[in-house]
């Protein structure tokens, strides 16, 4: 992660000009849905103000200007910004204790934390450190969100019970032993209405999946509330169901929302470094909820994104929304879904349903302000049981041993500590648990074939050998390679000479690995075993450079990796098997091999190949051209390279390469023209010889054999005639058959050579 | 500019490469080794610790190596193939054409393939089986199929 500071991400002049062109191509759509997003919205913003504990304008003016702002400068066309329920439950968390602590009302808090949190994710936008949520698994945010759903839960207890917690925000036991205690304080009336609230929420969408269920229900149980009169003092006492201008009167001055944060003003550094940590928590649960919202949705769109310019407009929303009297807003599912759903097509969908929020609010504010609180909480309640989405949990738990432990820890973090701490245990455990899977080097031994490639074996089933290869497969760093060494020394047998490691599946290697290798390579050495590194990747190779390993170990023992599979690996295994073989004929004291082996393989008549071309001499080069292509065509793996010419009476009477064909064609063009004639032109011009007698071409006086001769004559005469192909023809000169080079190199070497499958015979 | 087909577009990318501190024996025993995967005549290249061509190992240098008679300390076989490796001059351009190529092959009739060079590293190698494959296709059209008996 580069630090260049991109300052024209999140304000770029081009991104602003293209959203006026986009609002201006789908208005109609885009206004449309906007307002109902705002209709569906509106009630949760006075909701998840309740939640966050801040008047219920705090919630309305977050649904207004983060969200215009926020979506004026963002990528997603469908990411609509608003509070949402767990930013909510975060910011209750946060700011009652520092109420307390600082004698500071909530809401200031509250708006500071808004700043602080925006500050933080313009930071990460403009420094592209968006991928830090990538840490923040799916397991977290499950376990993370089930927690928040139990804790806004039993929050709301009281409110749609009629009564106040004492503690509210506060930890799952503390806030349930409060709401058994204040039990014998419900009111029927809060009960009815929340209970209705609740039926409507459910029941409504079971009739038509489009009508906006929460806003209806407000309405319904605000009448009824107003026409029954459960609200009025004078005839209710105390038992007077509370309103939400008890809390926060909802002004229609929208220009009363624009002012300089209290906390701003008057700025308490103590207060803002408490608020940062949580902030921080904040600040990453909306990214991740930012981030994972707008990319579901750009899975079905195919729009593609821009994560880090998305959370530099998330942040600047929050920042402007601060200087406009708001809670910290977030993305939200369900105002994203919906802006989805409904059809909007552009950013301006978001931005019409702030301005739509904003013209409810101007209009109707008087309204609002008698919606009863055990209405909204009722809305809460709905909210919180679906944040417990079991069927994700149960995906999650059988997932398997690690993220149920995750999703449970974090769940159980999220119920007994603060909100914001809860986020970073949970990160936490679930990177600890990854390094703990990945933090490892798996070894196995890999045992050459008979029939060709590597069977791959643990060490205690892999047969004694001299020659050991050892699989590294895993990650190398320093917390992998503590007993690296040790379990190495397990493939060990005492007839081992040579150990070879194969390093090609090795990750994040480090310079402890460097230094336990050089402690193996020590242990190695001084039990006068060889060492050989196969599969060496160009990364591998650099720290290896740097931390002297290289020349330690010996370039001539380091076998890089390369384009063909294993194919170090058995270079590695030539070596180690030719470091034997020395050692071997060291101990013997012989500098030189006699040559052993059967006397009849000693003929070139027993190494022969009896696939020979025959042509006649008479035939032309057009004839030779066709013959040898059609043949290279069907035999790629021992392609003919000669076409042996006889008389007719079936005598060898020449020999003619590709190399001789070639240049008959190319004979009489300069160099000049071989290299800028056009390929028509070229052919054009080899056509020429086409007509051409091959005998004229063919070489007249072509070393052959007899089947008798010493595959030593055959050596020499390779040598001398500088040929590589040799007949071989009977006493009236036809051709019986063809010594090819790995044949005569076989014959010669004999066992010389040990292969890289056979152990080489101890005596 | 010619349009001829090129050594990059004939090359091969698949060669055997050791490093010139390598010996002949552990070579051959790679190339000998019954069971391994079956392989075209195979096309040796010696590189140096840096990736740089150091030369190419061909049947006559191992046939020299095992029929070496002389009498030293050192098996011919442990000699490594920096010292053995030749063929420096048998090499070719990334863009040398498929006329030269025909050319080059003629005149080095004792080899089988070529090395391609970039810039002094081994891009890949252009067998001479491949040279005359594209010769042919280009030269041969339907009514050059065929070959007449003699009469």
């Amino acid at each position: 992660m580069g630090a260049t500071i991109r300052a024209s991400t999140a304000l770029d002049a081009g991104s602003s000009a293209s959203f006026l062109a986009l609002a201006r191509a789908h208005w109609k759509a885009d206004l449309s849905v906007g307002l109902t997003v705002a209709i569906m919205g509106i009630p949760q913003a006075l909701a998840y103000a309740l939640v966050a504990g801040v008047p219920p304008m705090y919630g309305l003016y977050a649904s207004i200007v983060p969200c215009l702002v926020s979506a004026v400068l963002g990528s997603s066309n469908h990411l609509v910004s608003g509070p949402t329920n767990t930013v909510a439950m975060v910011t209750l968390s946060l700011i009652l204790p520092l109420s307390e602590k600082y004698g500071v009302q909530p809401a200031a808090i509250a708006v500071l934390l808004s700043l602080v949190v925006g500050l933080i994710q313009l930071g990460f936008g403009l420094f592209r450190l968006g991928g830090v949520i990538r840490y923040v698994s799916n397991s977290v945010i499950v376990g993370f969100l089930a927690g928040a759903g139990v804790l806004i839960a039993f929050n709301q207890i009281g409110e749609a019970l009629g009564y106040s917690l004492t503690r509210k925000g506060g930890h799952f036991f503390g806030t349930l032993g409060d709401a058994v205690t204040h039990l014998n304080q419900t009111s029927p009336y809060a009960v009815f209405l929340s209970a209705l609230t609740i039926a409507l929420v459910v029941l409504l969408p079971r009739i038509h999946k489009r009508l906006p269920a929460s806003l209806i229900a407000i309405v319904v149980a605000t009448a009824l509330n107003w026409a029954w009169g459960w609200s009025d003092a004078s005839k209710m006492g105390d038992r007077r169901v509370a309103v939400i201008s008890d809390t926060g009167a909802i002004q229609s001055d929208l220009l009363a929302m624009f002012r300089v944060p209290d906390l701003v003003r008057k700025p308490d550094l103590e207060l803002t470094r408490d608020v940062f940590t949580g902030a921080l928590a904040v600040a990453l649960l909306g990214l991740v909820e930012a981030a994972s919202i707008s990319r579901a949705i750009a899975s079905r769109t195919g729009q593609r994104l821009d994560f880090n310019r998305e959370f530099a407009a998330q942040g600047v929303g929050k920042i402007a929304g601060a200087f406009a009297t708001c809670m910290p807003a977030s993305g939200s599912i369900m105002r994203s879904a919906l802006c989805y759903s409904s059809g909007g097509k552009t950013r301006a969908a978001a931005a019409w349903s702030a301005v739509w929020t904003a013209a409810v609010v101007v209009l109707f504010a008087p309204l609002a302000n008698l919606i009863p609180k055990p209405v909204l909480a009722g809305l809460i309640l709905v909210v919180a049981f679906s944040m417990i989405d079991r069927k994700r949990l149960g995906m999650t738990w059988r997932s398997g041993q690690n993220p149920r432990i995750v999703v449970m820890g974090t769940l159980v973090a999220t119920l007994v500590l603060p909100m914001e701490t809860a986020i970073f245990v949970g990160t936490f455990l679930s990177l600890g648990i990854t390094l703990r899977v990945t933090g490892r080097t798996d070894l196995t031994q890999l045992v050459p074939r008979a029939e060709g490639g590597f069977e791959e074996v643990p060490f205690e089933k892999a047969p004694p050998s001299q020659v050991v290869t050892v699989n590294m497969e895993g990650d190398l760093f320093s917390a992998a390679v503590e007993d690296l060494d040790y379990e190495l020394l397990r493939a060990l047998t005492p007839s081992t000479r040579v150990v070879v490691l194969r390093m090609k599946r090795l990750r994040a290697v480090g310079s402890s690995a460097m230094g336990i290798l050089e402690h193996f390579h020590t242990i190695l050495r001084e039990r006068d075993v060889h060492l050989v590194l196969c599969g060496i990747e160009e990364e591998l190779k650099q720290v290896m450079t740097g931390s002297g390993l290289r020349m330690t170990i010996g370039e001539v023992n380091i076998f890089y990796a390369d384009n063909r599979i294993f194919q170090s690996t058995e270079l590695a295994l030539a070596r180690a098997w030719s470091i034997v073989e020395m050692e071997r004929k060291r101990a013997q004291g012989t500098a030189k091999e006699v040559p052993a082996g059967d006397a009849k393989l000693r003929s070139v008549g027993a190494i022969m190949a009896r696939r020979v071309i025959r042509f006649g001499y008479e035939h032309q080069v057009r004839e030779a051209v066709w013959l040898l292509s059609e043949m290279l065509k069907r035999r790629r793996a021992d392609a003919p390279r000669m076409l042996f010419l006889q008389d007719r009476e079936g005598r060898m009477a020449g020999a003619l390469s590709l190399q001789s064909l070639l240049g008959t064609l190319v004979e009489g063009l300069s160099a000049e023209e071989l290299r800028t004639l056009g390929q028509a032109d070229l052919a054009a011009k080899m056509r020429r010889a086409f007509t051409t007698p091959i005998g004229t071409t063919s070489a007249m006086d072509y070393p052959r054999l007899h089947p008798g001769a010493d595959v030593e004559d055959a050596g020499r005469i390779v040598l001398e005639k500088g040929v590589s192909v040799l007949p071989v023809c009977d006493e009236e000169g036809r051709i019986q058959g063809l010594v090819e080079p790995e044949s005569l190199l076989r014959a010669l070497a004999g066992d010389r050579v040990p292969t890289i499958r056979t152990e080489v015979p101890s005596e | 500019m010619s349009d001829q087909l090129t050594a990059k577009d004939l090359m091969r990318g698949t060669y055997l490469r050791f490093g010139s501190a390598h010996t002949l024996r552990e070579t051959l025993g790679v190339l000998l080794d019954p069971a391994g995967a079956p392989r075209e005549r195979p096309a040796l290249v010696a590189v140096n610790p840096d990736g740089k061509y150091v030369g190419r190992i061909t049947a006559r240098e191992f046939i020299r190596a095992l029929e070496s008679t002389d009498i030293e300390d050192v098996d011919p076989l442990d000699r490594t193939l920096g010292d053995c490796g030749g063929g420096m001059e048998l090499t070719v351009r990334p863009d040398t054409t498929l006329g030269e190529l025909a050319r080059h092959a003629f005149d080095h009739p004792e080899e089988d393939f070529f090395v391609v060079l970039d810039n002094q590293q081994v891009a890949g190698i252009v067998d001479v089986t491949d040279v005359f494959r594209a010769v042919a296709d280009v030269v041969l059209t339907p009514d050059s199929a065929g070959i007449r008996l003699p009469g």
